[in-house]
């Protein structure tokens, strides 16, 4: 529905979960908005999506080449363990990076209509969450083609890492978004930071590497957000032998993702007072 | 019965910093930090004022009035600085049309997509999608992506998808300017039936004629301040009063030979009512409004109504009408009143001229200085509607 009853311009400025019905209320935007990111990917290419399936395959060959054959990883099954890693990653990544640009990249219809700016950040993390699912095919036919048994107990903690990504990816996405229209220098700064990001979380490499030397201090490691999640990846669909991850039962793996989430959370409810605030102005400072 | 404000604004401004430059960068911030150069100018100022429930209200103003920031603050894409503004019912905001449609997708993705922004489900755009496409004319091209559009296209899908919508409270800025004639009246229909429906709107233009035509209220700004509110009539005139003092203005473009008469302003009017288009048999006059710096004995007001192409119709003047214009003081409203312009359909111009008894003296002249649309429903070709029928014995 458009605009119902009374609007006040005034009633905006106050965060509540009166802005969290507004962006839900435009539920069918956000789903277009996705689709049309998705769309505009693909227009014009004969491939299509079949590219974003490529891209995984493609760092699959070059780190497999890397690792297995120069570098003589230990990892069993390592374009497995690449893969459950890597994928989420993307998602994650993706999301900021998309969504960084999202309100600069609207900037055409933010400035024209009035409708919750929130919902364009979001519509990115939608769009890389398609992709992700399409990705998760490549890794889904690589376990039967190596007849891969994933962890099944362990595979009840990948809705949970799922939800964690979701909510870390929206606040960052959020907040990216609209700081990026009043410093251009986000999305450069971004790329690099997650350039180093990505070396900082053990996707190449598994994760006592890292927690070994640290010794008795590899709590440091977990100060990573995404790490749990890369790791209850790396379990559920990986399964490694014991020694390459966290040998702890799986409810510390869910404490741990459940600590993420709720700092996640807070994120997130930070993230949108923040772009409350810069709102008003986004469209002036367009 | 009591109407109650569809909209209502109560000391609205927005201000707006102009940097001497534009600092993105954290670095640039970093060495310009607190001494960014900026001055802050209002691009509207204290504005107030209610439009009824169901009424039509024009806000009428020259380039950077401040029309569109007002509009963009009531829609809600810009915040106003200080100040209140309310809006009751459903509002749908025709700010550009085609905003929100991406080239790269179909005329029907874009329905969907455009039509979610404004706030429709899918299912209502369904419903309405055979409607809307055939009001745009654009059944063969639906499936096409709209980078193939013709500008004027563009145009068409987004009025027709704002035509559709079944706003309560509508505003429309500068819509008419796109797309041809044929187009535009078809728009303009759809503005006059919103209306009879009770469709509260705020519409937004420079165009003096059209707005006095359909509005019930008129609105002028300048500056971004409120210079005048009231009847289309009297607001018209005041807006052509601030354009002239501006000067800067080609409407209405006299030449003063001398500087005693000037031309306020030269409109069409039916029944005490500015119109655009003219129909033949009906009565028309043509209204002038001049101002005098001294009173003048021997002043003579002379008009011509013209083809396009410039060959004259009719021509008169007040001496010849036995007028006696010598008592007129500072301010000259003068109407030559036509019982009916027995012409064929077409586009006619009107030339206005003040000069002395003896013609020796030429006060002010001012060429094509109105271009109206006749609409007649005789066959025939030339200019004059004569009465003829074809007899055969």
């Amino acid at each position: 529905m458009i605009e119902k009853q009374k609007t006040s311009q005034k009633s905006r400025k106050s965060v509540d979960n009166r802005s969290i019905r507004k962006i839900f209320s435009y539920r069918e935007l956000l789903f277009n908005l996705t689709k049309t990111e998705l769309q505009l990917r693909y227009k014009n290419s004969v491939l299509g999506f079949i590219w974003s399936l490529l891209n995984p395959l493609l760092y699959l060959v070059v780190f497999s080449l890397v690792f297995q054959e120069i570098l003589r990883t230990s990892i069993p099954m390592f374009a497995i363990f690449l893969l459950s890693g890597l994928l989420i990653w993307n998602f994650f990544s993706s999301s900021l990076n998309s969504g960084t640009g999202a309100i600069i990249g609207n900037a055409s219809i933010v400035k024209k209509i009035w409708f919750p700016r929130e919902v364009l950040p979001l519509a990115s993390v939608g769009a890389s969450a398609i992709h992700f699912f399409l990705q998760a095919c490549v890794l889904v036919l690589a376990l039967l083609i190596f007849q891969h048994e994933p962890n099944w107990a362990a595979i009840s903690l990948l809705p949970l890492a799922l939800l964690v990504v979701i909510v870390l990816a929206s606040a960052g996405a959020i907040t990216l978004s609209a700081l990026n229209v009043y410093y251009r220098d986000i999305q450069h700064f971004l790329e690099i930071s997650l350039l180093a990001w990505f070396w900082l979380t053990p996707i190449v490499y598994n994760y006592n590497l890292v927690a070994d030397r640290l010794g008795s201090s590899d709590w440091v490691a977990m100060l990573n957000p995404i790490t749990p999640v890369v790791l209850a990846f790396q379990k559920a669909l990986h399964n490694p032998p014991a020694g390459y991850l966290p040998d702890v039962s799986l409810w510390q793996y869910f404490q741990n993702l459940a600590i993420v989430l709720s700092v996640g959370l807070i994120l997130l409810w930070g993230s949108l007072r923040l772009f409350h605030r810069l709102d008003s102005q986004l469209a002036d400072k367009i | 019965m009591m109407s109650t404000n569809a909209i209502s604004l109560e000391g609205v401004t927005k201000t707006f910093r102009i940097y001497k430059e534009q600092f993105r960068t954290i670095k640039e911030r970093a060495l310009h930090l607190g001494r960014i150069p900026f001055s802050e100018f209002d691009a509207i100022h204290d504005i107030s004022f209610d439009v009824p429930e169901g009424s039509m209200t024009g806000i009428l103003g020259h380039n950077g009035s401040g029309k569109s920031t007002l509009l963009k603050c009531i829609a809600g894409t810009l915040t106003p600085t200080s100040g209140e503004i309310s809006v009751r019912g459903r509002m749908a905001a025709l700010l550009e049309l085609g905003a929100g449609f991406h080239p790269e997708l179909t005329g029907r993705e874009n329905l969907y997509l455009a039509g979610s922004i404004l706030g429709l489900t899918k299912l209502e755009v369904e419903s309405r999608l055979s409607s809307i496409v055939e009001f745009a004319e654009l059944e063969d091209f639906i499936d096409t992506q709209m980078k193939h559009y013709s500008s004027g296209m563009f145009a068409r899908l987004g009025f027709a998808l704002a035509a559709n919508i079944e706003p309560e409270v509508l505003l429309i800025d500068e819509v008419l300017a796109v797309g041809d004639e044929a187009f535009q009246l078809k728009c303009l229909d759809q503005i006059r039936r919103f209306n009879e429906s009770g469709v509260t709107m705020l519409f937004v233009t420079h165009d003096v004629d059209l707005a006095s035509s359909i509005c019930d209220e008129l609105i002028v700004l300048d500056h971004g301040r409120i210079i005048s509110q009231g009847s289309p009539r009297e607001a018209a005139i005041d807006y052509r009063k601030s354009l002239h003092a501006r000067n800067d203005s080609t409407e209405p473009h006299s030449t003063s030979p001398t500087e005693e008469v000037s031309i306020v302003s030269v409109s069409l009017e039916s029944e005490d009512r500015p119109v655009m288009t003219v129909r033949s048999d009906e009565p028309i006059g043509i209204n002038v409004i001049a101002t005098l710096t001294k009173p003048i004995s021997d002043l003579v007001v002379a008009y011509a109504i013209k083809t396009i192409e410039g060959a004259v119709v009719h021509s008169s003047n007040t001496k010849l009408l036995n007028v006696d214009l010598s008592g007129v003081g500072s301010e000259l409203d003068l109407t030559f009143v036509f019982e009916n312009l027995p012409l064929l359909e077409g586009m006619y111009e009107i030339d206005i001229g003040a000069h002395s008894l003896d013609g020796s003296t030429l006060y002010t002249q001012a060429n094509e200085v109105k271009r109206f649309t006749l609409t007649n429903s005789s066959v025939g070709a030339g200019i004059a509607d004569l009465a003829v029928r074809a007899q055969l014995k």
